[in-house]
C-alpha cells in the first residue's frame, strides 16, 4: 500500500514536470528563442497573439503595442486581427502584448522611464497623468485627415484633458453613464417612453413598484454615479469637482441631491438588498437577471452581463433625467472613453498612428463595436449593437461633458467615505442630512 | 515509530472516544464547512454564468458545462499561467533550500563576527512588507534592462521569489537546528568527518521535517504569490497563476465569464491540492519523527 | 568544532548576497525617499525634492489613511485573537490522538492552498451572498432568522464579513505551527504526568501551554507579517474603489503609487508611499520586539 502510493506520486510529480516542460515554461532554453516561443503558442492554442517574443534584436521596423486588454477579452481578439492584418499590409512588423489594466497602469511609467521601448498604448481616457511621456498628436491628426471621422465632442473632451489643449490621445471604445434598463420590465408595468426628467421617473419607479417589480438596484463601486450626476444636474460638473475636493458638504444642492434619494429609498424603490451589494452581485444577480428594472452605470454593462441575460434581454439607456431646478439638460451626460496615445519613445510615430487609425476606423472599428457590444469610434460605422441603439441619439446631441459620476469621484480620498454613506443612504439607513453631515467630517 | 502508531490507532477504546467527541464534531463541522465552499465552486464551474447569479448553481438545470475547462485552459491562457507557476515555484524552493539550510546552520552553530547582526536583521527582514523594497529593486533591475528578455525575466523573477524567502526560511530551519544536539556533529568530528559533509549527510536528513515544512509553505506562497510578479512580469506568456486569476477577475467588466473563472480556479487548485496530500503526510512524519529521533 | 573559513563563507555567502540586495540597499533608499516628494517610482533623485517629514504629516492629516490604519490594528488585534486561539484549539484536538488525524489536517490547511484570489471569491460570491449564500440557508434551516436576515456585506458588517473569511483562511497555517510545536514536546511529558495523575486539562496547562512560548511568539510575528502586507483581501472586498470599512494601509499605498482610477487630477505619491512603507514596517517591528521581551525564549530543553 505504502509503496503503491510513493509510486503514484513519484508519477504524478513526473507527469506535472512533464506537462511544465510541454507548456515550453522551462526558461532555460530560451536562446533558441524561437522554439520555445511556437511551443508556447501550441499549447496556448494562441498562435498569433504572443509574438513578444520572438523577435528582440529584429530587422527592420518594428512597433512595441502594450495593450490595457487580455489577450482573451473580445477587444484583444479583435485588435490581435488589426495588428496582424496591419503588419501584412505595411510589413511593419508589431510586438504586441496584452498588459491588462493593472499592466498598464502600474507597469508602464516605470517601464518608459527605464527607457524600455513602447511605442503605442491603450487604456482609459485622460493620459495627462503621463506627462510629457506621450507626444502631442494634433499633426498626425491633421495630416490624416483623423478628426472628421470622430465625434467632435468626445475629441474636445480629449482635448480638454491637457492644459495646453492639445489632443495627445485617440479615443475609441466611446462610453456613456446613465441608467441602463430592462425594457421588458418597463412593459410589464405599463411604462411606454423612457423617463425624461425627474417627475417622469418617479412615476416609472411607482409603476414598477406597483407591478411588483423592484425598480433600482446598484453596487457599492457604482453607488457614486446616479448621486454625483444627480448633483451635477443642480450645480454642474465642475462645482461637484469642487466640492468633494474643497468641501462644504452643508450646502443646499447636496441636500436636495440627498434628499432625492432619502425619497427613492423611502418609497421602497431600491432593492432591499441594496446596502450589501459589492459589486457584480447587484449587476449579476438582481439586474441581469431581470429582478429588478434599472441600474445607474455606464454602456459597457451589456457586454459584461451577457453571460447571464442571454441574447432575449431587451435593453433600454436613458441619460440621467433633469431634475427640478437643474442647471443642465439632456444634452449634458457622462461620456468617456478608452484611448491610445503614443509615447515619446516612439521612433516612428507615423507608423504608431497608422496602426491606431486601423483599429479605430472601418473595418476593425466596426468588429470592435459588434463584438464587444460597444460604440464605434469611427462616425461612418452606423451599425450601432442593438443593446446600445437608445445611447445614439443622446450620444450625437451631447454638447457638455460631465466627468465620471458628475464628478464625485474626483477624490480618491474621499470616494471611499462617499461610497460608504451612499450605500446607506440608498439602504434607508441614512437621511439626506445625516448624509451631509458624515460626509462634512469625513471631508476634514 | 509507525509501528507504535499503527497499534494505538487499531484498538478501539471506546471510552477514550467519546472523551474525543466533542472534537471530532469540532474537526468534522470545520471540514463540511470547507467541503460546502469548495463543492459550490466546483458545482459552479459546471455551471452556466446565468445559473450561478440566479442561485441555481446545485440544480444543474441545463446540465454540465464541461466546455467551462476547455475554454479556460486553452483560451483563458489557464495551461501557460499554470505552467509557469509551478515552474517558478519548483526552482525557487528548491534553490532556497540549498541556500537557506546552510545559511541557517551556519548561523546557528559558528561564531564569526556580524553573526548576531544577521540574525537579528534576517527576522526584522521577515516583517519588512515587501512593497517597502519593491521601488528601488524595480528601478535598478528595470534601467539594467532585465525585463526585455523573458528568459532574463524568468531569472530575475526566480531571484526575487528566492531572495524575498531567504529571511523567512533561513529563521524557520534555524529554529530546526538549534533543535539538533551538537552532539551529532561532536560525535562526526571526532569520526573524522569534515563538517560539510557532516552538515549535508548528519544534520541536514536531521531536519528534514523542518526543511519540508518550509518548502510547503514557500512553494505555497510562491505558487500564489502576485505582487511581485505584477510588477516584475513583463509580458502575459510569463504570468504566474495569481496574476492571471486576478486579470481575470479583473477583466469580468469586459468578459463577464464567471463560470469560466471558476473553472480555471479548480484547475489552479487541483494540482496543488493533489500534491498537497502526498506531501501534507510527509510533514506529518516529519514533524513527528524528525527531530526526537 | 572545527571553524572553516572557507566553508563558513560558501555557507553563508550566497544567502547574504541575496539578503543585501533585496532587502538592506532598498530598504535605505526607502527611508531616503520617505523624507522627499517624488512622484513616479522610477524618478531619478534628481527629480526628488527635499520635503522632511511633509510626507508623514500628509498621510497623518488624510482621514482615509487614518482609517486605514485602524482597520488594520482591528485586524492585527481581533483577528489574531480569533485566529490564534481558535487554531491553537484546533492543534491541541489534533494532537490529542485523534482518528484520521492527517486527514483533518490536511483539509484544515486546505485553504491556504489556494490562491487568496479564488478564496476570497468564493466567500464573496457565495458564503455571504444575501439571497442565495450559505449563511443565509444556513440560518434559516437552524431557525435563526434575524442571523439569516443580516446582510454581510453592507457598510456595518462588510469589516467582520472580512475579518471572519480572512481568519478561516489563516487558521490552518497557524494550526500548523502550533501543531508543530505541540509534536516536539517529547512524549515523555505527558506519560509523566499521565503517570502523575494530571488530567487532559492538566495537562494543557501545565505542560502543553508553557512549553509553547516559543512556538507561540513565532505564531504572533508570523501573524503580524501577514497584517502587514494585508492586500489583496481588502482588495477583493471591494474591487474597483477602496472602502472606508476596509481599506488598509498597502491598498491607500497601492493609490498613491499608480493613481487611482476614474480621476482626472494625478494624485500618485512615491514618497508618501515609501513613508507608508516605513510605517508599516516600524509596526512589525515594534510588535517582534514587544513579543521577544514579553516571551523571553525559556530555556527548557526538549
Amino acid at each position: 500500500m505504502k509503496k503503491r502510493e510513493k509510486r503514484f506520486a513519484g508519477a504524478l510529480l513526473c507527469a506535472v514536470l512533464a506537462m511544465n516542460l510541454l507548456s515550453g515554461c522551462g526558461g532555460s532554453g530560451e536562446q533558441s528563442g524561437k522554439t520555445t516561443e511556437a511551443k508556447t503558442d501550441a499549447a496556448s492554442g494562441e498562435a498569433g497573439t504572443e509574438k513578444s517574443e520572438a523577435a528582440q534584436s529584429g530587422k527592420g521596423e518594428k512597433l512595441v503595442y502594450w495593450s490595457n486588454w487580455e489577450a482573451t477579452e473580445p477587444q484583444g481578439v479583435v485588435i490581435t486581427k488589426a495588428v496582424e492584418a496591419y503588419e501584412k499590409e505595411s510589413g511593419i512588423e508589431v510586438d504586441l502584448e496584452f498588459k491588462g489594466r493593472k499592466g498598464i497602469k502600474e507597469g508602464l511609467i516605470p517601464a518608459l522611464d527605464a527607457d524600455q521601448q513602447v511605442d503605442l498604448f491603450d487604456g482609459q481616457g485622460n493620459k495627462s497623468n503621463y506627462g510629457d511621456r506621450v507626444i502631442d498628436l494634433e499633426e498626425l491628426v491633421k495630416s490624416h485627415n483623423y478628426e472628421a471621422g470622430t465625434n467632435p465632442t468626445m475629441m474636445a473632451l480629449s482635448r480638454s484633458y491637457y492644459e495646453d489643449g492639445k489632443l495627445r490621445e485617440i479615443p475609441y471604445q466611446f462610453k456613456a453613464n446613465g441608467y441602463l434598463y430592462n425594457k421588458k420590465l418597463f412593459r410589464q408595468a405599463g411604462i411606454e417612453t423612457a423617463p425624461k426628467n425627474w417627475e417622469e421617473f418617479l412615476d416609472a419607479c411607482e409603476k414598477l413598484k406597483a407591478a411588483g417589480i423592484t425598480p433600482l438596484t446598484t453596487d457599492d463601486a457604482y453607488a457614486p454615479q446616479a448621486f454625483g450626476i444627480h448633483l451635477a444636474r443642480l450645480i454642474g460638473t465642475d462645482q461637484v469637482k469642487k466640492l468633494v475636493k474643497d468641501g462644504g458638504w452643508d450646502q443646499e444642492a447636496v441636500l436636495k441631491a440627498a434628499g432625492a434619494f432619502q425619497d427613492l429609498a423611502s418609497k421602497g424603490y431600491f432593492s432591499s438588498m441594496v446596502g450589501s451589494n459589492v459589486w457584480p452581485t447587484g449587476q449579476n444577480t438582481e439586474f441581469a437577471t431581470g429582478k429588478v428594472a434599472m441600474y445607474c452605470v455606464g454602456t459597457w454593462l451589456p457586454n459584461e452581463v451577457k453571460g447571464i441575460t442571454g441574447p432575449d434581454f431587451e435593453w433600454g439607456f436613458f441619460n440621467y433625467p433633469e431634475v427640478p431646478d437643474g442647471i443642465n439638460g439632456e444634452n449634458a451626460m457622462v461620456i468617456g472613453a478608452q484611448s491610445f496615445g503614443i509615447t515619446s519613445k516612439c521612433k516612428n510615430p507615423e507608423a504608431a498612428f497608422a496602426l491606431i487609425e486601423k483599429i479605430t476606423r472601418g473595418e476593425y472599428d466596426a468588429m470592435l463595436a459588434k463584438e464587444t457590444i460597444g460604440l464605434p469610434a469611427d462616425k461612418e460605422n452606423e451599425s450601432w449593437p442593438e443593446q446600445l441603439k437608445d445611447v445614439k441619439p443622446y450620444f450625437e446631441n451631447c454638447t457638455e461633458i460631465f466627468a465620471i459620476s458628475g464628478g464625485a469621484e474626483n477624490n480618491p480620498e474621499l470616494t471611499p467615505a462617499l461610497k460608504e454613506n451612499l450605500m446607506k443612504l440608498y439602504a434607508g439607513k441614512l437621511t439626506a442630512e445625516e448624509f451631509a453631515k458624515n460626509m462634512e467630517a469625513a471631508a476634514k | 515509530m509507525r509501528a507504535i502508531e499503527r497499534k494505538r490507532y487499531s484498538t478501539l477504546h471506546l471510552g477514550r472516544e467519546l472523551r474525543l467527541l466533542p472534537g471530532y464534531l469540532v474537526l468534522i463541522a470545520w471540514v463540511l464547512f470547507t467541503a460546502a465552499l469548495l463543492f459550490w465552486v466546483l458545482a459552479a464551474s459546471l455551471s452556466t454564468t446565468a445559473e450561478i447569479f440566479s442561485g441555481e448553481v446545485l440544480k444543474f438545470p441545463t446540465g454540465f458545462h464541461f466546455e467551462n475547462y476547455v475554454k479556460a485552459w486553452v483560451s483563458s491562457n489557464v495551461s501557460v499561467f499554470f505552467g509557469n507557476s509551478l515552474f517558478y515555484a519548483c526552482v525557487s524552493c528548491a534553490l532556497l533550500i540549498l541556500i537557506s539550510a546552510p545559511y541557517a546552520y551556519a548561523l546557528e552553530r559558528f561564531t564569526f563576527p556580524g553573526r548576531r547582526w544577521i540574525r537579528s536583521s534576517l527576522a526584522a527582514a521577515m516583517g519588512v512588507p515587501i512593497v517597502m523594497v519593491i521601488i528601488p529593486i524595480y528601478t535598478v533591475v528595470a534601467r539594467a534592462g532585465l525585463l526585455k528578455h523573458p528568459s532574463s525575466n524568468r531569472i530575475i523573477l526566480i531571484l526575487l521569489f528566492v531572495a524575498a524567502k531567504i529571511p523567512y526560511t533561513t529563521t524557520f530551519l534555524g529554529t530546526y537546528f538549534s533543535n539538533i544536539p551538537k552532539s551529532y556533529e561532536e560525535a562526526a568530528a571526532i569520526d573524522g568527518c569534515h563538517p560539510i559533509e557532516t552538515f549535508w549527510r548528519i544534520v541536514f536528513p536531521l531536519a528534514r521535517g523542518g526543511i519540508s515544512t518550509v518548502t510547503i509553505f514557500n512553494f505555497i506562497a510562491i505558487w500564489n504569490e502576485y505582487f511581485l510578479s505584477l510588477l516584475f512580469v513583463n509580458s502575459d506568456a510569463l504570468r504566474p497563476v495569481a496574476l492571471g486569476l486576478f486579470s481575470m477577475i479583473n477583466g469580468m467588466k469586459y468578459s463577464g465569464e464567471w463560470a469560466g473563472l471558476f473553472a480555471s480556479v479548480i484547475i489552479v487548485f487541483l494540482p496543488t491540492f493533489i500534491l498537497y496530500l502526498f506531501l501534507s503526510k510527509k510533514i506529518i512524519g516529519g514533524i513527528s519523527g524528525g527531530i526526537k529521533g | 568544532m572545527k571553524r572553516n573559513r572557507a566553508m563558513l563563507l560558501a555557507f553563508t555567502l550566497p544567502g547574504t548576497i541575496l539578503f543585501l540586495g533585496m532587502f538592506v540597499y532598498p530598504l535605505i533608499r526607502t527611508v531616503f525617499m520617505s523624507f522627499f516628494s517624488i512622484m513616479e517610482i522610477t524618478d531619478p533623485v534628481s527629480r526628488w525634492h527635499f520635503n522632511g517629514l511633509g510626507n508623514y504629516r500628509s498621510l497623518f492629516s488624510a482621514s482615509l489613511f487614518r482609517q486605514s490604519i485602524w482597520n488594520l490594528l482591528k485586524i492585527w488585534t481581533l483577528g489574531g485573537l480569533i485566529t490564534l486561539t481558535i487554531s491553537l484549539l484546533l492543534a491541541v484536538i489534533l494532537s490529542s490522538g485523534i482518528r484520521g488525524k492527517s486527514f483533518f489536517q490536511a483539509a484544515i490547511y486546505l485553504p491556504n492552498v489556494i490562491s487568496a484570489v479564488a478564496m476570497a471569491t468564493m466567500w464573496i460570491q457565495y458564503v455571504f451572498n444575501p439571497s442565495y449564500g450559505f449563511l443565509t440557508h444556513f440560518f434559516r434551516a437552524v431557525g435563526l432568522k434575524q442571523l439569516a436576515e443580516l446582510q454581510w456585506l453592507d457598510g456595518e458588517h462588510k469589516f467582520w464579513a472580512l475579518l471572519l473569511s480572512y481568519c478561516f483562511g489563516m487558521i490552518g497555517h497557524h494550526m500548523l505551527i502550533w501543531i508543530s510545536g505541540i509534536e516536539r514536546i517529547g512524549r515523555e511529558y505527558y506519560e509523566a504526568a499521565c503517570i502523575d495523575g494530571a488530567g487532559r486539562r492538566e495537562q494543557f496547562f501545565h505542560i502543553t501551554l508553557p512549553l509553547l512560548r516559543g512556538i507561540l511568539k513565532t505564531n504572533i510575528v508570523m501573524w503580524s507579517i501577514s497584517i502587514a502586507g494585508f492586500f489583496v483581501w481588502s482588495q477583493l472586498f471591494s474591487p474597483l474603489t477602496p472602502d472606508t470599512s476596509t481599506v488598509v494601509p498597502m491598498v491607500y499605498l497601492y493609490v498613491k503609487l499608480f493613481g487611482a482610477e476614474s480621476v482626472d487630477a494625478i494624485s500618485r505619491d512615491a514618497g508618501s508611499g515609501a513613508a507608508i512603507g516605513i510605517i508599516l514596517s516600524l509596526f512589525v517591528l515594534f510588535v517582534f520586539q514587544l513579543t521577544n521581551r514579553l516571551l523571553k525564549d525559556d530555556d527548557l530543553e526538549y
